[in-house]
């Protein structure tokens, strides 16, 4: 449970961090003037009348670059679990091994993580890219 | 924890001062409410002020103001303070000068004639608190075909998520809200919280442009963000845990001698924690949103991007919160690559208040941390005040296509030297 | 009194996440629904949180609340612009009348 002592404050923090712009906004109703005139209700478009919708011409590269994050957010989140579990302070080498003992612990991951699983993230973050040749955004 | 003014702990500190204070309040009403007067309820107030759920409470209330009120207040001024005084320097000018001298009363310059006043003759510290003041008057402007409850949901989203960092980003050892175990990936947390907020700024405005600047945000600081996670992970090799006061304590034994002069064994000075630097420097430039990466709020094409539409202190909050980002990525940075806080401590005087002694270290932790973290700063606002905006197809290539690979190499190199180096004769 | 703030926690994110899952589906704007859903999986991961999982709280906000809802956004603004307004009531499509239970079973 010493972890949820520790988010305690975490808890009290959110709560001071959602009320801090709230109260912002409801103590300058103390100083603003609220003068509503038509022209000010219209969107700035640098000084003229503003037309149409505000629809624009959508890219798809939007979407797909998006769909891209979130592949390999998650590529980079089992990196970071690897590197937790392998190098963490809990692995079972010390800063005293010897060559020989570190070979055996960390040369059975090393090899195909490393010489397997980074080059395939690599080649697909380049093939993923290259089916745009030039990006329209 | 030698070397630190805060010590052992922020919220320690906070729970003595309130438990002293509560003890003085209590006694005076203990004495003023002897048993048997008519008054005697108010012992019960006097017992409750000193219950421990009660002091733990108001202790953690005052650590989080203070923590607040130092990074968002103290420290943003200072931010702005300085780039506005860099930058103009960089620019041939003087830059910003009024001071507490320009008020026109009494004690400050009231005596002199109105052509002698000396408005412009200080610091200029206090304009970006007169930026704050004017901007706190301005009339509140919502667009009629607005989607209003988006509209003002949009900022405190961007707001509070921003000051969320601040619970886990820690000044020094005790100058921290919230050890949490993983606290650097809490503050990556905090820091992708954004880009849904601007997306819903940028759409929520009915505004072409500001949709434009919106998306365009979202995408960038997307991008920028597997950079980041990517160069963590190297950095995690060489540390062995998430743990932001652990990485630090991990950059503070020393290299080698040059000379009498240690030189700690910073990650900046290990190759691949080089590049790795340079991947994640490179990449909290544009989570800051910083010129050449300015694309989302660029200035002289769409007037200010997707915050146009908002006005008064709508505006300032996520106007300042710019600079908050700035902070929170600066501080990363020297935390993750140049050694934290830690630095020589060349003296420490031991007063002796009442019955304790409160050892003074100089200089202490926390003010190291606030050397490096303003000279990264400088040279982030030199870079920026340099160079030309890059347009935002070129942006979205360096990040995917230049940044990733760079970080994937350099997490390679950290997982062999990390796994071998030691053995092999300390190779770094 | 003992509060147990481990189940108090856990009824307060699960009223939350709950809400906000009613709200996604039943919300007339798009938009908005995009906002309950990042605020439903944010609970959730708080959820993760009390069940003393950090790393799996930590990595919820990181993709979850951070990707998955631009991404929605993003999708969401592909479509027509006006379905990104409220849809209005005459253009929801009307399931035909079911036949009554026992009539068309022989």
């Amino acid at each position: 449970m010493a972890l949820l002592d520790a988010y305690v404050p975490v808890v009290l923090f959110l709560l001071v961090a959602l009320s801090f712009p709230l109260l912002t906004f409801f103590a300058t109703r103390l100083f603003r003037p609220t003068h509503p005139t038509p022209l000010k209700d219209l969107t700035y478009e640098c000084g003229e009348l503003p037309e149409g919708e505000a629809a624009i011409q959508f890219h798809f590269q939007y979407y797909m670059f998006a769909l891209i994050f979130v592949v390999f957010d998650v590529a980079a989140v089992f990196l970071v679990l690897w590197a937790l579990m392998i190098y963490g302070t809990a692995s079972g080498v010390g800063p005293g091994a010897s060559l020989a003992d570190r070979l055996v612990v960390f040369g059975p991951i090393f090899a195909p993580m490393l010489l397997g699983f980074i080059p395939i993230l690599f080649v697909a973050t380049q093939y993923a890219l290259k089916k745009e040749s030039v990006i329209h955004i | 924890m030698s070397g630190a003014l805060v010590s052992p702990d922020l919220f320690t500190l906070c729970k003595v001062l309130i438990t002293g204070i509560m003890k003085i309040q209590s006694d005076a009403i203990l004495a003023s409410a002897p048993v048997g007067s008519p008054v005697e309820p108010l012992r019960g107030i006097a017992y409750f002020l000193m219950e421990d759920w009660f002091l733990t409470f108001n202790a953690w209330m005052i650590a989080i103001t203070i923590m607040v009120t130092w990074a968002a207040a103290i420290q943003l001024l200072t931010l702005m303070w300085m780039e506005r005084k860099f930058y103009s320097r960089l620019q041939d000018r003087y830059g910003i000068m009024i001071s507490i001298w320009s008020l026109p009363f009494w004690p400050f310059s009231w005596w002199a004639k109105r052509k002698n006043k000396p408005t412009h003759k200080g610091l200029g510290y206090l304009q970006n608190v007169a930026d704050g003041v004017k901007l706190l008057q301005k009339e509140n402007i919502t667009p009629a075909t607005a989607d209003s409850a988006m509209f003002h949901t949009a900022p405190v989203l961007i707001a509070s998520s921003t000051v969320m960092i601040f619970a886990a980003l820690p000044f020094s050892e005790g100058f921290v809200i919230a050890n949490v175990p993983m606290s650097l990936l809490f503050i990556l947390a905090a820091f992708s919280l954004a880009p849904l907020g601007i997306l819903i700024a940028g759409w929520s405005s009915n505004n072409k442009y500001t949709l434009i600047g919106g998306m365009r945000a979202a995408a960038q600081l997307m991008a920028y963000e597997i950079p980041l996670l990517l160069a963590v992970v190297a950095v995690l090799m060489y540390a062995g845990s998430l743990n932001v006061i652990d990485i630090v304590h991990k950059q503070e034994l020393p290299l080698a001698m040059a000379g009498p002069i240690p030189i700690p064994s910073w990650n900046v000075f290990s190759i691949p924690q080089f590049i790795g630097f340079a991947v994640f420097a490179t990449a909290m430039m544009a989570e800051m949103e910083r010129i050449p990466f300015d694309i989302p709020e660029a200035e002289a094409e769409l007037v200010e991007g997707w915050l146009t539409e908002y006005s008064g202190m709508r505006f300032g909050l996520v106007f300042g919160f710019k600079w908050l980002r700035a902070l929170a990525g600066s501080a990363l940075v020297v935390i993750l690559y140049f050694g934290g806080w830690s630095g020589p401590v060349f003296l420490t005087l031991a007063p002796s208040v009442g019955s304790t002694v409160v050892p003074i270290p100089i200089i202490p932790h926390e003010v190291w941390f606030l050397i490096k973290v303003y000279l990264l700063y400088l040279v982030f606002v030199w870079v920026s005040w340099s160079v030309p905006r890059v347009r935002i197809d070129q942006i979205l290539n360096i990040g995917w296509k230049r940044l990733i690979p760079l970080s994937l190499l350099a997490i390679l190199l950290a997982a062999g030297l990390a796994a071998f180096g030691p053995a092999l004769g300390g190779v770094r | 009194m003992a509060v147990d703030w481990q189940l108090a926690a856990f009824l307060v994110l699960s009223v939350l996440e709950i809400g906000g899952s009613i709200m996604v589906v039943t919300t007339r704007k798009l938009v908005h629904a995009v906002f309950w859903l990042a605020l439903t999986l944010v609970t959730i991961g708080g959820i993760y949180l009390v069940l003393q999982a950090e790393f799996v709280f930590l990595i919820q906000i990181l993709v979850y609340a951070g990707a998955v809802p631009v991404l929605f956004l993003f999708g969401i603004m592909l479509t027509r612009r006006k379905i990104m307004e409220e849809v209005p009531a005459a253009e929801i499509p009307q399931t035909p009348a079911a036949p009554t239970p026992g009539e068309e079973l022989p």
